[in-house]
């Protein structure tokens, strides 16, 4: 009791003195927030950019090939479509081949996978369009049914 | 004289331990490339010893680090997963005890239709390229089992269906990468179920169409 | 002399339970005894048991003997069934965010969550999803908060200034900006509603931080805004939000990350840009 009085006391004559000594002008230092090591990791802010972008140019090709057919509509559905699906998939890919899930060996298998399937899309669809009817007279096709 | 308990002492230090290795009290850029390589060494050290499965491949892992370039907080998160597996902790339950909601319902279907159409145009196009097979056989073959319009109907809507939703929810999803239309939870509710319906009704639309085709065809044939 | 001691004490009793009966008569409906029982099935988990595996276990509750919030039946059940039900809560009123579970399939808080009166079907609680769990109800945060630190939540000025000069200038329409940010309470329902942030919990930084960090950047006496994006600019932390909206659905504050995501990626992006602090008049 005695003890926490002597500590009450000695707390306000420190507050006293606190309050009437001149007031302390703290110069707050500008802080740098640059070296964090962020700097490391590339930036996505374009790749992303550019996925929407492919994405917005992509929205006229569609109802358009419901219309016009043929063999440059195939070319470009196939362009357009390879390139979204690889960025697709890649987005799946990285979310659910996880190292955490399946060890790193798996992720990294499964990250270069992404690159392998857009190759296979690639040539199957160039084959059928070439080779084969082509994915607009294919379409016509199987709504002929 | 006031007492600072050893509780709040502990966290402090924590939190500096934590704000030291984000580099955020770091002033210049020595100290601060210093750091990370310190923290690169202990990272390893930690591989090494916290998990003796992956002892083997710590050397690999060192470069996997370094190519893979995580900022600070996603090392730190790694690390963090690793601590708790290692606490045999459980991962609370998620996608079994969630509520269905409009949100992630539109959202999973959204992305279960682009895999599956992707599957379908990588099987379709691998495959009629690889068997002795083309595609106008193969329709012509199932013409030849002569189903009614009304079953044919359902497959063409089955396969309409997901191009037409992907696309219009395509927009919808574009939209709110640019933080258009969710101004609220009811905005985004509006727009979802406009988007599930319109597409139903579209991919209706041109499934009606290719069979009032057909009969068209049939008739005048 | 004991005997009629606790004669009145019973009858004391009897007469208190009689005037709460008739108290409650008098508030509402005729008092309905037993037949409000309601059914809790909440997620257990005791890391102390040996090959301990997390189970539900399932409580009855007399709703007319409990307060009207979950949080109110979780303390019921602790204090009067099982002592070991663990969870996590402070304020009681919505604001501490200490008591965010999953409630019936959503991520809320128990204290300002309503019981849901129909006793014919159970309620489900479940913590936080795919969080580790510590016991029971509470999921360990360690990471959650390590990544709200790793944005930075403070003011930080290019040119150094000195404290108690003049006030940091902020006009009204600046201030706006920042409302239906500063007021997330960091319960962290919004983050783990996100399967993005289930799936990717050390990479992705989730809704939470990540409207956080969009407060940071757009508060206009805040001088380092590039160099807060360019710390997010990778392309798993703002970049893997899949725009899902679970967020904005279960947020218990009513605020709206998915939309401070969305700025977040316009302004990484180039589409938006900050706007310049307007010039104070003093």
């Amino acid at each position: 009791m005695a003890a926490s009085l002597r500590h009450m006391a000695h707390f306000q004559k420190a507050l006293l003195v606190a309050r009437t000594a001149p007031r302390l002008s703290t110069i707050v230092r500008a802080t740098s927030t640059l070296n964090d090591g962020a700097s490391k990791v590339p930036d996505h802010s374009m790749h992303f950019k550019l996925e929407r972008l492919w994405a917005v140019g992509m929205l006229p090709i569609l109802p358009t090939s419901y219309f016009i057919h043929g063999p440059v509509m195939d070319a470009v559905l196939t362009v357009a479509l390879t390139l979204h699906i690889h960025w697709g998939i890649h987005g799946v890919v990285y979310d659910y081949a996880r190292p955490y899930v399946i060890g790193e060996a798996a992720a990294k298998a499964a990250h270069v996978g992404v690159y392998v399937i857009t190759g296979l899309l690639l040539a199957g669809l160039l084959h059928f369009n070439t080779n084969d009817v082509g994915i607009t007279k294919a379409f016509e096709l199987v709504f002929s049914l | 004289m006031i007492n600072i308990p050893t509780s709040i002492l502990c966290r402090l230090g924590a939190r500096s331990a934590i704000s030291r290795s984000f580099g955020t009290s770091v002033i210049t850029k020595d100290s601060c490339e210093m750091l990370e390589k310190k923290s690169l060494k202990t990272e390893s050290c930690r591989l090494k010893y916290a998990d003796p499965a992956r002892a083997k491949d710590t050397q690999k892992s060192i470069i996997r680090i370094v190519s893979e370039a995580k900022t600070p907080i996603q090392k730190f998160g790694w690390e963090y997963l690793v601590k708790q597996r290692g606490m045999k902790r459980p991962i609370a339950p998620h996608l079994t005890i969630y509520q269905p909601q409009l949100t992630w319902m539109l959202s999973g279907f959204h992305r279960i239709s682009g895999c599956v159409m992707a599957g379908t145009l990588l099987v379709g196009g691998l495959g009629f390229a690889v068997l002795p097979l083309d595609f106008t056989t193969f329709v012509e073959y199932i013409r030849g089992w002569n189903l009614p319009c009304a079953v044919t109907a359902v497959f063409k809507y089955i396969i309409a269906f997901p191009i037409i939703f992907h696309t219009l929810n395509g927009i919808r999803f574009l939209g709110f990468d640019l933080a258009k239309g969710v101004d609220n939870i009811g905005q985004v509710y509006k727009s979802g179920w406009l988007v599930f319906g319109v597409s139903a009704v579209i991919a209706l639309a041109i499934v009606i169409n290719s069979c009032q085709n057909k009969s068209k065809a049939v008739k005048t044939a | 002399m004991l005997a009629r001691s606790a004669l009145l004490v019973h009858s004391a009793e009897l007469a208190a339970n009689a005037a709460r009966a008739a108290s409650g008569a008098a508030a509402a409906q005729p008092k309905k005894t037993g037949n409000r029982i309601k059914t809790f099935e909440i997620y257990r988990f005791n890391p102390e048991a040996p090959g301990a595996k997390p189970t539900i276990q399932k409580f009855d509750v007399d709703l007319d003997q409990c307060g009207t919030m979950i949080l109110d039946a979780l303390i019921k059940i602790k204090n009067e069934v099982d002592p070991t039900l663990t969870f996590r809560r402070s304020c009681r009123e919505g604001i501490c965010g200490s008591c965010a579970m999953n409630i019936g399939g959503e991520n809320t808080l128990a204290c300002i969550c309503k019981i849901d009166a129909d006793t014919s079907k159970s309620t489900k609680i479940y913590p936080l999803p795919h969080m580790f769990v510590v016991k029971d109800l509470v999921p360990d945060m360690n990471l959650f908060y390590a990544q709200y630190a790793s944005i930075q939540p403070w003011i930080q000025k290019k040119t150094p200034l000195t404290l108690g000069e003049k006030q940091m200038h902020q006009s009204v329409a600046e201030r706006d900006r920042l409302d239906g940010l500063y007021e997330c309470i960091l319960c962290a329902c919004c983050s783990t509603s996100c399967p993005s942030y289930w799936w990717n919990a050390d990479k992705y930084l989730g809704p939470a931080v990540l409207m956080q960090a969009y407060r940071w950047v757009i508060d206009s006496r805040d001088d380092y805004a590039t160099e807060r994006l360019h710390r997010m600019h990778d392309s798993f932390s703002a970049f893997k939000c899949h725009t899902i909206m679970n967020c904005t659905k279960t947020c218990p504050k009513h605020l709206n990350p998915a939309k401070a995501i969305g700025e977040i990626k316009s302004l990484l992006t180039g589409f938006k840009s900050k706007p310049a602090a307007e010039p104070s008049a003093f």
